[in-house]
């Protein structure tokens, strides 16, 4: 090959896993052209794994992955994290009409509310004086690592827009979800796991998960997250069919492996290395997630930590599988908390979520700093929106209807400050009062920490170039970055 | 100075494109506006300089070549063939923040060879071209290509491939051989049915020596109902079908009945402009069918919120403009839904533009008696009898009948020596003495329809006072008339009506094919004759006439008159052709005579037994129904609803230049306007959409985007052919599909070749064809029929094939999945319950998509999760174990030939002595650990077939 022709190769080449469509298999055409120089077939399967499309950073990584505690259904913030003294003092008089002016309808709530204050202690904690309320003694113990953002705002009363919001920055349907950008621009860093994986837990009359909260919308499919089932097998399929063992399995794989190449050298299509190195890792995952999935090798110490025992579907289990996850380089966990849709008895309501997630969430953020985790790992709590400082009555108990325009979530870890807490609601805990965060700066925000300008992280589709951010207004909150 | 500068600038540019071109573009040709220079201006430009006048800047369009030429304070923009003068060259080369184009927050900086060519371009004259989609195509030449004998073509004419040669020869691409003759079959077959060729369907190929065996071949893989369920599958990801409505309840929604509308239509290969104006407007026909108004569940698929949480008017809004949306994908390949919240900054669609197609999807009732569910829902319903045992007389009947008519021969045609006039399509007569007949006369034409009303032949105008004779289906509408039957009307007198009436007494819009024919004999008979037989129960009322009254109309073929000097009146839609005029009464010659007796007799059993019948409602199905008072529209500023701008009422995008009078009232009149042939888009973009189900890209491979921002084509001239042919052939869906798979492109080795990957390494010339991995209803269908277990049914309710078990409830999901019980759970993958929400594990992980809106292009992956499914999941499983089962039923004890049927029935070939002894190790292996006794020769055979169904080779069409 003289000079020219393998400059030309290489522009060929490089054009080809630019522009071309086939997604993996452009990736391991770079491994068919070693191949076919040294015949070494074994490249091809650490080729053929995700490496993401930015290949390097925008400007350097503060988190390299993101744990997204996700209380879906909308957490309170005005019982958790945002006292109001003035609420608590006006409860039970209607709600004032400036609050309600150029204001979308209730999603739930009739007619003209009454104030409603938090019946929970607040106090300030750690040196940093975070205030926590008593719902959450355990989260009150790491304040300082928290920074708290009193002042999100997002677009939309009812769930599963909010929860597209908050995951794809859209109320639609359709687009891909920030787990979903992140494999795309930032790949795996396992070849034996998925790179997004999501975990589910909580009430069981909670709001509905649908497939679309980890969809991977117009990204190729591959970037989709990987639900990991509460039964046997957390991953479909995972096991043999009865009958078939696991080194009848291997000559199996061997047997396709063989006549796989003999077709690729027939045809010379890269995709068919590509597949040889999907059933690859399908046999690895078929060890290495039983083995991440059990819980067996953590110390007594631990378990006890997180309240999470082996064997059982809960938040706490969750909370150290992600651990688990992230210590194994998976790039995005985001688990579901069903059950904070607190409309009819939220005193009730609220403390059994609360209850259940406390202690885990602390442990999770102890535990990864003690690993030396959290300082590059982003963990991100929040719901969809937060509820209504007006109370929806329920016969002798009350609760709280769906809040967008005002509300609470915090970030640890991954390069944020910590014991920060920014921006302010108003009396009331109604209107954002200063520093407004809406979700898309969060977007923003969180797409800095892990290294890309989110101005520049787009993908051509339908003639738009389309990003988790997009036409309106998005902004780095750099008041919070450490 | 100047012109020294521009020469060197022009020679810079000149190396840095050659260095930068595509395949597809050539250094030695002008820079073309369209593919060079308009995506560049599109992309950096036109958010500021473009289509849009809100965000304009400076007043300066440089989408359009005055303002662009034009000049301002600073000078113009671009001066042609002076780079150095436009004020363009030096606001992309400024140094100063505050001066360079594009501006730095727009994040897009020009790349220097981007420069380049824009002033080459502006050197070269800076011309400006209408964007190429938007011009109307004609049919270009086929090139003479001669590619010496490396390609030996089957069909060396075949226009397709002298379009595709003209571009290898230019790129010197050498071509490659024909694929060998079991992958052609397999190619086709799994592309033509979506099922791979049985070994005896092989055989059979593989032996026919006649030389159009291949033709043969795709003629008969085409006319199975195989063939439409395939097609119906990419129509019904645009469609966005599913069997529930989508948001957070996600219930289900009874709306297969419109699936299996589909799948009839593309089986009758109902013409393309047949099948739009169905699903868009079927319920404003005139007296619209059952079936008609079925085909509009076609925009009722789109998600539907319920509960009270939704804002209603809000999410009704959200329904419109996904119509309005899917319409743009669909039929004109533009990304329409830029401009619902401001004009659209690339391609010349305004706001108002938007709203006004709006207007015409926004007068649907939205609420009906299931809050937020609401909506015109009609009564689906199958003819059923009181007691099962006649269901089965008639079934008996059918078949008897269906024997006699094929024991018939062709209905006979008319001599051509009494044929007066003769047309092939919708026709108007010169003047109106022409076949202005008063005595005798025979009409003859070929249709198929399935239009309750539609004018065969016309010099009828009754509201005018102009009768004449007519004959067509259905009788203008008119009362006693019947709808869909065949009807003559003949009066002596213009005014008043002085004649007879015939209605037929059996339908004829069935959507097949028929013969039909009237013949009146003056003063004496008047007799229909339905596929050479004559209509014995056709009704006759009031006298027949001795003579017929002279109409200043003109004969209309195809359509009849309403009043007016004009036939724009019930136009027949659907195929219409062989229509002969004859002025002598000659219906004995075409008759099929005494030998029609038998089909006589059963006929009139069968129609006794229908008036007994009773009909059952089997699904509500949502569908389109216009509000008697149209709803106001209004533009909605920033895409909000509840600011709204100013009224618009229904229109086209101005783009298509539409005069007033031809605007479109209503969705019918938009859907037959959309179809009429004379627009730009539509065409083209179902050829090109069709293209990309055979070769995995289209030759525009944004096939949803053919606006400024859009790809632009890799076979521009070729694209336009077909899409003229398309038109030209009425429409002919078959047609095109057949063009296609015949030509020597489609049937070229899958091989990539050594120079392809140096020259075309994305193979946009199409040098090779393009292996691609079956879509995963395939992949589970194929499965199911290697192993003998797949169950041919078509159509009806969604069914529950196995999946695991509470896996709602383990995905957090309410509601229970209940597996089907026996042989609906081997049905094929499309027919499975399609939850947008949940989708079957199965499918889901193969990569279906959720259809929550229109898909134009599936992603397919290549991952882990798919390896697991197809070696482990219980159905795939169930499959590899059905598979042994029939090898060692088939084969016996012989290894060998268990082999053989094995390759043969996965991959559509023999094994290779090699394979032969890869595979005979491996079950030796396999018998060195276990005893031999039969059940463990299942277990060894089982893990063999699991190792086929998982092969590259067998989920991949060659």
């Amino acid at each position: 090959m003289t000079k020219l022709d393998s400059i030309e190769t290489a522009v060929a080449r490089r054009t080809f896993l630019k522009e071309s469509a086939m997604g993996l298999g452009s990736i391991a055409l770079q491994s068919l052209m070693g191949s076919e120089a040294n015949g070494d077939d074994a490249k091809v399967a650490h080729h053929g794994i995700n490496q993401g499309i930015l290949g390097k950073t925008h400007h350097p990584q503060r988190a390299n992955r993101v744990i997204f505690l996700f209380m879906a259904g909308g957490p309170s913030h005005v019982d958790l994290f945002d006292p109001k003294p003035l609420l608590n003092k006006l409860e039970g008089q209607k709600i004032p009409a400036e609050l309600l002016k150029d204001h979308q309808a209730f999603a739930l709530i009739r007619g003209t509310p009454e104030l409603k204050g938090s019946p929970y202690q607040f106090k300030s904690h750690g040196e940093s004086g975070t205030i926590i309320s008593e719902l959450m003694p355990y989260l009150a113990t790491v304040a300082d690592e928290l920074t708290v953002i009193r002042s999100m705002k997002t677009t939309t009363n009812v769930h599963d827009p909010g929860v597209n919001m908050m995951n794809c920055g859209s109320t639609l349907f359709g687009r891909p979800t920030l787990g979903a950008w992140l494999s795309y621009g930032l790949g795996s860093e396992n070849q034996n796991l998925p790179a997004y994986v999501v975990l589910t837990s909580g009430a069981d009359d909670g709001q509905p998960l649908l497939q679309s909260f980890w969809g991977n919308g117009f990204l190729d499919s591959r970037h989709q997250g990987v639900p990991f089932l509460n039964g046997p097998d957390p991953v479909l399929h995972l096991k043999n069919p009865n009958g078939v063992s696991r080194s009848e399995r291997r000559k199996q794989l061997d047997l396709m492996a063989w006549m796989n190449r003999q077709q690729h050298q027939q045809l010379g299509d890269p995709e068919i290395l590509a597949r040889i190195a999907s059933y690859e890792m399908a046999y690895r995952m078929q060890t290495s997630v039983p083995e991440l999935k059990s819980l067996n090798e953590e110390t007594r110490q631990t378990l006890e930590s997180y309240g999470a025992e082996p064997g059982k579907a809960s938040f706490a289990n969750n909370c150290l599988l992600a651990r688990r996850l992230v210590e194994r380089g998976v790039r995005f966990v985001q688990l579901y908390d069903r059950g904070w849709d607190s409309h009819t008895d939220i005193q009730r309501e609220h403390k059994r979520q609360c209850t259940a997630a406390d202690q885990p969430i602390a442990a999770l953020l102890k535990d990864l700093k003690q690993r030396d985790l959290l300082k590059d790992t982003l963990v991100i709590w929040g719901g969809e929106f937060g509820r209504t400082p007006v109370a929806q009555v329920s016969g002798k108990t009350y609760g709280r209807d769906h809040h967008p325009h005002g509300f609470t979530m915090w970030l640890a870890g991954g390069g944020v400050k910590s014991g920060l807490t920014v921006g302010k609601t108003d009396d009331f805990g109604y209107h954002v009062a200063e520093d407004p965060v809406h979700v898309r700066d969060l977007h923003a925000t969180i797409l800095h920490l892990l290294g890309i300008d989110h101005h520049r992280f787009k993908y051509k589709f339908k003639g738009l170039d389309l990003g988790l951010t997009g036409v309106d207004p998005a902004r780095v909150v750099t008041d919070i970055i450490g | 100075m100047a012109v020294k500068i521009d020469r060197f600038l022009l020679c810079m540019t000149t190396a840095i494109f050659v260095a930068t071109s595509s395949p597809t573009t050539f250094a030695n040709d002008m820079l073309d506006f369209n593919r060079d220079i308009q995506p560049l201006l599109a992309d950096r430009c036109y958010p500021c300089h473009g289509p849009d006048e809100h965000s304009r800047e400076a007043g300066l369009r440089l989408d359009r070549q005055d303002s662009a030429h034009g000049t301002s304070e600073q000078g113009a923009a671009i001066v042609p063939g002076k780079p150095k003068l436009s004020e363009l060259v030096r606001r992309i080369h400024a140094a100063d923040e505050s001066e360079i184009m594009p501006p730095p927050e727009l994040n897009k900086p020009l790349k220097p060879d981007e420069k380049a060519i824009l002033m080459r371009w502006i050197a070269e004259g800076a011309i400006y071209q209408k964007h190429w989609s938007l011009v109307p195509p004609r049919r270009p030449q086929p090139p003479v290509a001669n590619l010496e004998d490396s390609f030996k073509s089957p069909s060396p004419d075949h226009p397709v491939d002298r379009f595709v040669r003209k571009k290898w020869q230019q790129q010197d691409l050498p071509a490659s051989p024909p694929a060998n003759r079991e992958t052609l079959i397999r190619r086709l077959t799994l592309d033509l049915t979506g099922l791979p060729p049985s070994p005896q369907q092989i055989d059979a190929f593989l032996k026919d020596s006649r030389p159009d065996a291949y033709d043969q071949l795709v003629e008969q893989l085409m006319s199975t109902t195989a063939y439409a369920e395939r097609r119906a599958q990419d129509w019904l990801d645009l469609a966005r079908y599913a069997d529930t409505r989508g948001f957070a309840d996600d219930k289900t929604r009874d709306i297969w009945p419109y699936r299996d509308w589909v799948v009839q239509a593309i089986d009758r290969n109902m013409p393309f402009d047949q099948f739009t104006v169905l699903q868009l407007a079927g319920d404003l026909l005139p007296n619209a069918t059952d079936q008609q108004r079925l085909a509009t569940a076609f925009h009722r698929n789109a998600p539907q919120a319920k509960g009270v949480t939704y804002q209603t008017e809000e999410y009704r809004i959200k329904g419109v403009i996904d119509r309005v949306n899917t319409i743009g994908r669909v039929w004109f390949g533009l990304t329409l839904e830029c401009a619902q919240c401001h004009d659209h900054k690339f391609d010349p669609i305004t706001q108002r533009d938007y709203y006004s197609l709006f207007a015409l999807f926004n007068n649907i009732e939205h609420r009906g008696s299931g809050h937020g569910q609401g909506g015109p829902t009609m009564e689906y319903t199958i003819g059923s009898n009181q007691n099962g045992k006649s269901s089965d007389d008639r079934l008996k009947l059918e078949t008897e009948l269906a024997t006699a008519k094929g024991l018939l021969p062709p209905a006979p045609k008319m001599d051509a020596k009494y044929v007066i006039g003769h047309w092939n399509k919708h026709s108007v007569a010169q003047d109106s003495n022409q076949y202005s007949l008063t005595g005798d006369l025979t009409i003859a034409a070929k249709i198929r329809t399935e239009a309750t009303v539609a004018n065969i032949a016309s010099k009828y105008d009754w509201r005018g006072q102009q009768r004449s004779y007519a004959f067509g289906v259905g009788g203008e509408g008119d009362t006693g008339s019947r709808p869909g039957h065949l009807y003559f009307w003949v009066s002596s007198k213009t005014h008043p009506f002085t004649g007879a009436t015939v209605y037929g007494s059996q339908p004829v819009n069935d959507g097949i094919e028929h013969r039909v024919v009237v013949e009146f004999v003056a003063g004496k008979s008047i007799r229909l004759i339905i596929d050479g037989i004559e209509d014995q129960a056709a009704q006759i009322t009031g006298s027949i006439p001795a003579s017929i009254a002279k109409s200043n109309r003109r004969l209309a073929i195809g359509a009849g008159y309403q009043g007016t000097n004009e036939p724009n009146a019930y136009r027949f839609e659907g195929e219409l052709s062989e229509i002969q005029l004859s002025d002598q009464a000659i219906a004995d010659s075409i008759l099929h005579g005494d030998a029609a007796k038998r089909v006589n007799k059963l006929q009139a059993v069968l129609q006794k037994l229908d008036r007994q019948q009773t009909r059952q409602v089997v699904a509500k199905v949502p569908i389109m129904r216009e509000r008697l008072e149209p709803r106001e529209t209004f533009v909605h500023l920033r895409g909000n609803f509840l600011t709204v701008g100013d009224p618009v009422s229904p229109a086209v995008p101005k783009v298509f230049a539409v005069t007033n009078r031809q605007q479109p009232r209503n969705r019918l009149e938009f859907a037959r306007w959309l179809v009429n042939g004379n627009n730009p888009l539509v065409a083209r973009v179902v050829v090109n959409r069709i293209w990309q189900n055979y070769f995995g890209r289209g030759f525009v491979s944004t096939v949803d985007d053919f606006g400024a921002q859009g790809k632009p084509p890799t076979h521009p001239k070729l694209l336009d052919w077909l899409a003229v042919e398309l038109v030209e052939s009425g429409w002919n869906m078959k047609h095109l599909h057949r063009l296609i798979v015949t030509s020597a492109t489609y049937q070229q080795s899958g091989k990539i070749t050594a120079a392809a990957r140096r020259t075309d390494p994305e193979n946009l010339l199409l040098s090779y064809m393009p292996r691609t991995r079956l879509p995963a209803e395939q992949i589970r269908d194929q499965a199911l029929a290697i192993s003998g277990l797949l169950v041919h049914k078509v159509g009806g309710p969604p069914v529950f094939p196995t999946q695991p078990e509470n896996y709602w409830q383990q995905r957090a999901l309410p509601g229970q999945w209940s597996d089907s019980e026996g042989d609906a759970r081997y049905r094929k993958s499309m027919y499975t319950y399609w939850r947008r929400m949940a989708l079957h594990p199965t499918l889901e992980l193969l990569n279906v998509p959720a259809r929550e809106n229109c898909v134009t292009q599936r992603t397919i992956a290549n991952v882990p999760t798919q390896a697991l499914v197809l070696m482990n999941d219980p159905i795939f499983h169930e499959a590899s174990t059905a598979f042994a089962a029939r090898l060692l039923r088939e084969e016996g004890q012989d290894e060998r030939q268990r082999l053989e049927l094995a390759f043969r029935l996965a991959l559509g070939r023999s094994p290779s002595s090699a394979e032969r002894d890869h595979f005979s190790n491996f079950i030796a292996e396999q018998n060195h650990h276990i005893n031999m006794t039969a059940s463990n020769q299942k277990d060894i055979w089982n893990l063999v077939c699991s190792v086929l169904l998982n092969l590259d080779e067998t989920i991949t069409r060659p």
